[in-house]
This record gives structure tokens, sequence and C-alpha cells, in this order.
């Protein structure tokens, strides 16, 4: 290993949180100590942590307030060390986390709002989708239409929470209500691109199960196959619900 | 003979017909009464690297001392606005 | 090593521009406050099909704009990020930016990224290492870039050189230019006991193609006090004085008004550019 590789793993660690003593001998000390000077690096990796989930998951962090969340950060650097220069993608698991430590307090939603604002953060970073050509499927002849084959939207997440989660994520939007009562039951959002802004859309269960099962490759048909039975009963509902959410792009006819 | 299945697909794709082409082109001024539709930010969003630039510390932090972290996991912030939190977690 | 920028690229100019932040994007689309260019953190536009590049894309059709790389972490042993250098060759194509610019920094290793911008030993082994990689993403960019001074809060004792020397050297070696930030400058003296003016007549005046200035923070640290370059403040005198030495040396270069957190309103940052053009201002009256 060359001086510099064991430098920078020396550095790495210690601004990491673990023992900073191997790093030490390695710096200048003089009228401020070294160990000071490795904590100001320490408190940079924390802040950018912090920072980072935060700009991501705004709601979570004004829900458990600011030093809940930082400690929360603290622990997600720990569990998950970024693996990427791009900060972009770097909250990815921060749901499963808050899942793990909360999923069966009274704060078992936290996980499922931070996967609603990733969901909107992903949203923004994903192509714009086209419109649902409805002249050409008003041409597709009537013993075919099983054979159409959708395809969702690039840019849509679905999102679905036992929690009333889009009712928590409005109430913190500037114009939001003040409380939200949890009993109110689940909810199921759809998350896409609308030009230069996000759109979330309540729907219900059948529509969100139809659009994880319509992946641009299995037909109408085919994906009726695969779905439970009370779903196959609201077809209609939850297909014209996701076109109007705009979660349909686009639609192909095999052979045509 | 016409099946369940063709007959609900076929009044699926028919309801696609009916919403008509101008609300799926609009859907950001359609309003569909069964939809509830909220829209955020889109451009103002700020981007993730921007607390990345040179320095990082985005805001002024007070030091600490080395000692091991005590994580303050106990949530004190607006979740107290969620009301009825414990019947829901009882009841599942 | 240096190739003409493609087509419609357009120049940065010697005078004064801000940061480009997401929330100011909007204000800059609708209501085109008068800037003189705009510089934006490269990889907040690296997803292709997203809104910020498309937004991006606008923008840059009403000022010049500059990309400034915070990721790459291009003095790491770790192998050079090829899929992040791919992001970012493909980012200029599109932009065509006047300057593209990256850190004179390392900021992950063993595939962990601190994602900060940490400082490197001043020896003969870092300084191969690092030239070479900057050689390497020029190659890959086909274009000159700029190498940013960082600040630093600490220095390793295997350093055989002052810190101007190595950012001079890495320079020369690599045929980068440097993106000298006067901030950074201030605060390592402070940090570290040197004279900020022996560091800014140490640059020969050829290789400045870019200015950087911000605010930082004082704070305290076991009760030592440490200059932070946090990004969130206006400009301090100090800097101005320094500033204004380093105008007097380089003449009016592009000069970038950054501010990163606590993010006030665009005319707040507006102002801070206006003072910086004074400065270049009143240095071609004195020459004129």
């Amino acid at each position: 290993m060359s001086a510099l590789h064991r430098l920078q793993r020396d550095c790495e660690r210690a601004f990491r949180g673990a023992a900073a003593a191997p790093l030490l001998p390695a710096l200048v000390g003089n009228a401020i100590p070294a160990a000071t000077r490795v904590e100001v690096y320490r408190n940079n990796a924390r802040e950018i942590c912090r920072k980072a989930l935060g700009n991501s998951c705004p709601v979570v962090e004004q829900l458990v307030g600011d030093a809940c969340f930082r400690s929360l950060a603290l622990q997600y650097l720990d569990e998950h060390p970024s693996t990427s220069g791009d900060l972009q993608y770097f909250g990815r698991e921060f749901p499963a986390v808050l899942d793990t430590l909360y999923a069966k307090s009274e704060y078992g939603y936290l996980g499922d709002v931070a996967r609603l604002e990733l969901a909107i953060e992903s949203a923004l970073l994903a192509p714009e989708a086209r419109t649902l050509d409805l002249e050409a499927l008003a041409d597709v002849p009537a013993d075919r239409l099983g054979d159409v084959v959708f395809a969702t939207a690039p840019s849509l997440r679905l999102v679905e929470s036992r929690y009333p989660v889009l009712s928590i994520w409005r109430a913190h939007q500037s114009d939001g209500e003040e409380t939200v009562d949890l009993c109110s039951g689940a909810e199921y959002v759809a998350v896409r691109r609308a030009g230069d802004e996000v759109e979330l859309r309540l729907i219900d269960r059948p529509a969100l199960e139809l659009g994880r099962a319509l992946d641009g490759r299995a037909s109408l048909s085919q994906v009726w196959d695969e779905l439970p039975d009370d779903v196959r009963d609201a077809l209609t509902g939850a297909l014209k619900s996701l076109a109007i959410a705009g979660g349909l792009s686009h639609f192909s006819l095999p052979g045509r | 003979m016409k099946t369940r299945k063709d007959a609900l697909i076929t009044s699926a794709i028919g309801s696609l017909l009916a919403v008509g082409a101008f609300t799926l082109a609009n859907q950001g001024v359609a309003q569909d009464a069964e939809q509830e539709q909220e829209r955020c930010y889109g451009v103002v969003k700020a981007g993730a690297n921007d607390c990345a630039g040179p320095g990082h510390t985005c805001q002024g932090q007070a030091s600490e001392d080395g000692s091991p972290q005590e994580y303050i996991l106990v949530p004190v912030g607006t979740c107290e606005r969620l009301v009825n939190g414990s019947t829901t977690a009882r009841t599942e | 090593m240096t190739q003409s920028v493609a087509g419609d690229a357009r120049p940065i100019p010697a005078i004064a521009g801000i940061g480009l932040r997401g929330p100011h994007q909007a204000h800059f689309l609708n209501d085109k406050p008068a800037a003189g260019w705009l510089e934006a953190h490269s990889e907040n536009y690296f997803a292709e099909d997203g809104i910020a590049l498309a937004t991006l894309e606008r923008i840059r059709a009403d000022y010049p704009v500059s990309l400034h790389g915070v990721g790459l972490s291009i003095g790491s042993v770790d192998p050079l990020d090829t899929g992040h250098l791919t992001r970012l060759a493909r980012l200029v194509e599109r932009i065509e930016p006047g300057l593209v610019s990256e850190h004179l920094s390392w900021g992950a290793v063993d595939g962990r990224h601190l994602n900060d911008l940490l400082p490197l030993p001043y020896t003969g082994e870092a300084l191969a290492h690092v030239a070479g990689r900057i050689e390497q993403v020029q190659d890959r960019l086909g274009r000159q870039i700029l190498i940013e001074n960082v600040s630093s809060y600490l220095e390793f004792t295997s350093s055989t050189m002052p810190e101007w020397e190595f950012l001079v050297e890495t320079a020369t070696r690599s045929g980068a230019k440097i993106l000298l930030d006067v901030n950074n400058i201030y605060v390592n003296s402070q940090n570290h006991g040197f004279t900020a003016s022996d560091y800014i007549e140490s640059i020969p005046v050829e290789l400045v193609g870019e200015i950087h200035l911000a605010g930082h923070t004082v704070q305290q640290y076991d009760g030592h006090e440490i200059l932070v370059d946090t990004h969130n403040a206006l400009v301090c005198d100090a800097v101005w004085t320094l500033y204004a030495a380093a105008i007097a040396r380089f003449g009016p270069t592009p000069t970038l008004i950054e501010w990163d957190s606590e993010l006030p309103p665009v005319e707040t940052l507006l102002a801070e550019a206006a003072r910086a053009q004074r400065t270049m201002d009143s240095y071609g009256e004195r020459a004129a």
C-alpha cells in the first residue's frame, strides 16, 4: 500500500468516527492540537450526511425534530456509508432504517413518509412521459384488446402505506392542515413528474396494484391472470384512475 | 362466448377511451372529482450536491467531544400533530 | 491539451458571476435578473432526463454557464470513477460550459465516500498522482479544466512543500489552469499560520482562470478558533482586501460569489457580485 493510500485510509477512518489514533502522528500539531483538527472533519462528515438526508426527507426531519433527525443521520452514516461522489441517491436506504427502528412503535409511519419523499425526489430525476395515444387505442380491434401492452410513465412511483401518508406529507407543506388523524386509514399514492413539477395523487389499492403489474412487457390479458380477484373486479376503475394520474405513457400491440 | 375476463378488459379500455384525450393531455389542469392531487417543487428543489460545496459544514455547528454518541431516537418534532397514533399501532 | 470548445459555447467573461442554486432557478428562468454568468454544481445535473438538467439548458440560453464538480475525488488513490466521469463528460457535451472546474482534493478511499473536499499531503507522490489524474480527466473531456485550492483544517507532517507550490506544480504538470479560491486561502492562512499575500504572490499570473469568493464561519473547537468554509455568509472584509490584491496581480478575472447554505435572495448574491465587479473596475481604471 502506498503512503498516500495509507494516509487516506487513516483519514477516512478517523473522519468517520473510528479511532483517530493511527492518524494523529501524521498530522501537524501546533497551537491547535491535531485531535481538535480531526474533530472539524468528523463534524463535517456528520453534517454532510444530515444535510443530504434532510434535503431528501424534509418532512421526516420536521416530524422527528432536529435532535432526533441528527441522531438518525449518524446511525445512517454508520450503517450505510456513501458509495458515490454524487449525493443524489444517498438516502435510498433511509426508509428501511426507519422501518427497523419504528415499525412496531407509534411512529410506524415514518418509513412510509420517507418512502414518499424519496419517490418525489426520484420522479424529479426521471424523464417526462408521453401522453397515451387514445386515437390509436380506439383503433385496436375488439378481439385484440387483451393483447394490448401498457407501459407506465417512466417517472411513475407508487407508494402504499397503512397510514395516511399523503395527508401527513400535505400537512407539512406551507398551506397544510394542522393535524392528521392517523386512524383515517391506508393511503395509496401515485407520484409522477408533470413538466417542471411533481404531481402526487391519491389512488385506490387496485390502481396501485395494477400500476405495479403493468411492466411494459406483459399484455393486459397476462397481467389479468396474475391479479388478485378484487383487483380484477376493479379493473375498469383502476385503469382509468392510473391514466388520469398520468401513470400510463404508451401502449403497444404485438404484431402491429 | 365472452368470458368475464374479456368483458372486464373491454370495459376497462372502453373507460379509458371515454376519459378522452383532452383530459389525459392536460392532467395538470384536469380535476377529477374522485382524485385528490397535489403538485410540488420541481425546479425549486435544492440540489443534493449543493451542500457538498467547498467546506461542507453547511451550518455552523458546535464542536462535539469524542465520546460515543448518545442517540436521541425519540421523535420530538411535529409528530405530536398526528393524532390517534397509538390506536393505529395497536389495531395492526 | 487545450482544445477549443464546441459551437455555441459561451465563454465566461472576466466579470463577476454567482453560483446557481436550486431555489433560485425559477427566478433565473422567469425574471432573468442581470448576472454576469452562473456556475452550477455538475453532479446536480447528472440525471440526463431530469427536471434539473432541462432547467439548466433553458437558463444556459440566457447566461454564460460554468460547471463546477464537487464529487470526482480527483486526488483519491481509488481508481477514477469512470461512471462519474462519463456522466460529467455527457453533461459537458450537453451544456457546453465556458469553464469546467474540479477540486484539488480527495473524498473517497476503498470505495467509501465522505463527500467532503479533503486535503492532500503536499508531497511528490501526491503531486505525481493528482497531476496524472487531472490529465486523465482532461483527456476524457477533451478540454482543459481548472483546479481549485480547497480550505483545510489540518496539515500533514509528510508535506515537503507549501500548499501554493503544490497547487502551481499540479497545474503546470497537468496543463490545467487554477481556480483560485481567495476565501480558502484566507481560511487556510488563519488555520495554519501563513501569510495569505505570500500565497497569492506565488501564483503565476497566466495560470489563473477563475476566482472564487465566499463567506466562512469562525467556530470554536475545544476552545480553539478554527475558520470553517461554510459558504453561508457575506464575504468578510479581510477576504475583500485579499481579493483586491489578487485582482491587482492577476487583472480582471471571472469571479464567482459562492453561497450554499442559508441561501439568501438572489439580490444579496448580486450585491456581492457587484462589489467584486467594482474592485475589478477600479483596477481597470488604475491600469488605464
